[in-house]
């Protein structure tokens, strides 16, 4: 099994963890936050190629690496959504339902706070952006893009469909492994902070970058 | 009431002749949705104007604290849809939510947009409309700033239209900009 070791490590530092509030999760709210990500998406890639493309330091991802990066994690999740979702049993729900205490905990690490990303991950090497490191240029930018426009509409099709159907007794692995498994809501969520975090990234390397 | 007189009164400021009124109301098309189905989804674009025939609709969206946030309600014979994404082609910026099992009549935009040029009464309705529709606006925005909360349940119970009074509290609450338990308290102790 293997287990991200920054997560674990945090979760064994933390000394409220079996108290923990659980996170409501409204998939209104998730599809509003999937639409600001959206728009905010759509701003960014009005700006040049150059800085689009362009590292802000060494080893640091340029603004087109972040968004492959948010492109590769959610890759991993699409078979997992898909299966889950065809799985679960239609309802009526659309009302907000309790993450998993680890869930919660994952969320709320993943909020930067007061203008800072408060826990540090180290990228596994699945997730690593693969395209443009290889080739940047305009033409593999708008390949990402174009993924990651369709991994938002993935993104959202799947939270409207875990309001509809009753996601809680199907679950599967979260990229971390067993340690943290996920229903469909729960996952989408993860998703969802997970790009929010790195579009808090992205604006902090267009910052860097003087755009 | 039946669908075509419903449409009409909704209409009325139009002032249509008999003859436009008959090719007025060939425009429009039933449609029908179940308590709790989302008609429109932020991001997406509204593509009906509504009459409302029968059912509550609310419009809202969910603030960061999670909490929901109505913004209006629709009912028998008023008009529904998210307009502004309507009017204007802009992805919603709301939910829009059957609150009711519900039945409605609507027509799509470029119909919408040719009624101006095909029946000159319609001018007249827009104005009167968007006046209306202003002035609303304005009311709640000065009733949710300057009332207490006890003065904005009178005045909302006092205008309440019956359909209103059949949904859950907790969405006449949140429009009310108050918990669903202050509602509950005031109900019971407040005579308007």
């Amino acid at each position: 099994m293997q287990i991200n070791r920054p997560w674990a490590d945090v979760w064994e530092l933390c000394p409220k963890h079996d108290t923990m509030a659980r996170i409501h999760i409204h998939p209104e709210h998730q599809l509003q936050r999937i639409q600001d990500l959206r728009q905010r998406f759509e701003s960014l890639v009005q700006l040049p190629a150059e800085i689009l493309l362009k590292q802000p330091a060494p080893k640091k991802w340029s603004p087109g690496e972040i968004v492959e990066h948010m492109v590769e994690a959610h890759k991993l999740y699409v078979p997992k959504l898909d299966t889950a979702l065809n799985a679960a049993a239609p309802t009526e729900r659309w009302e907000a339902l309790k993450a998993g205490r680890m869930a919660s905990f994952l969320y709320k690490g993943f909020a930067p706070k007061d203008g800072k990303v408060r826990y540090k991950m180290k990228t596994q090497q699945v997730f690593e952006p693969k395209q443009l490191p290889q080739v940047a240029d305009a033409a593999t930018l708008d390949k990402v893009f174009e993924a990651f426009r369709a991994s938002l509409e993935h993104l959202a099709q799947s939270a409207r469909s875990s309001a509809e159907k009753d996601v809680a007794p199907h679950r599967f692995n979260s990229a971390i492994g067993p340690v943290v498994r996920f229903n469909a809501a729960e996952a989408v969520e993860f998703i969802l902070r997970h790009n929010e975090r790195h579009f808090f990234q992205l604006d902090q390397t267009l910052k860097a970058l003087g755009a | 009431m039946n669908t075509n007189q419903t449409v009409l009164n909704a209409f009325a400021d139009a002032d249509l002749s008999p003859e436009d009124a008959t090719d007025f109301l060939e425009l429009w098309k039933p449609i029908s949705f179940p308590k709790g189905a989302i008609m429109t989804e932020v991001g997406q674009y509204e593509k009906r104007f509504y009459v409302v025939l029968s059912g509550v609709q609310a419009v809202y969206l969910i603030n960061p604290k999670g909490d929901r946030v109505t913004i209006g309600f629709s009912f028998d014979g008023s008009y529904s849809g998210i307009y502004d994404s309507f009017a204007f082609g802009s992805p919603s910026a709301y939910f829009l939510q059957a609150l009711t099992p519900s039945e409605l009549v609507y027509i799509t935009p470029e119909e919408y947009h040719a009624l101006f040029d095909r029946f000159p009464g319609f001018d007249r309705w827009g104005r009167i409309v968007h006046g209306q529709l202003l002035m609303g606006r304005v009311q709640r925005e000065l009733e949710l700033t300057t009332l207490s909360s006890e003065e904005r349940f009178v005045r909302f119970m006092r205008r309440c239209p019956e359909p209103l009074r059949q949904i859950p509290q907790k969405w006449l609450a949140s429009y009310l900009n108050m918990t669903p338990e202050t509602f509950s308290r005031l109900q019971n102790s407040v005579a308007w």
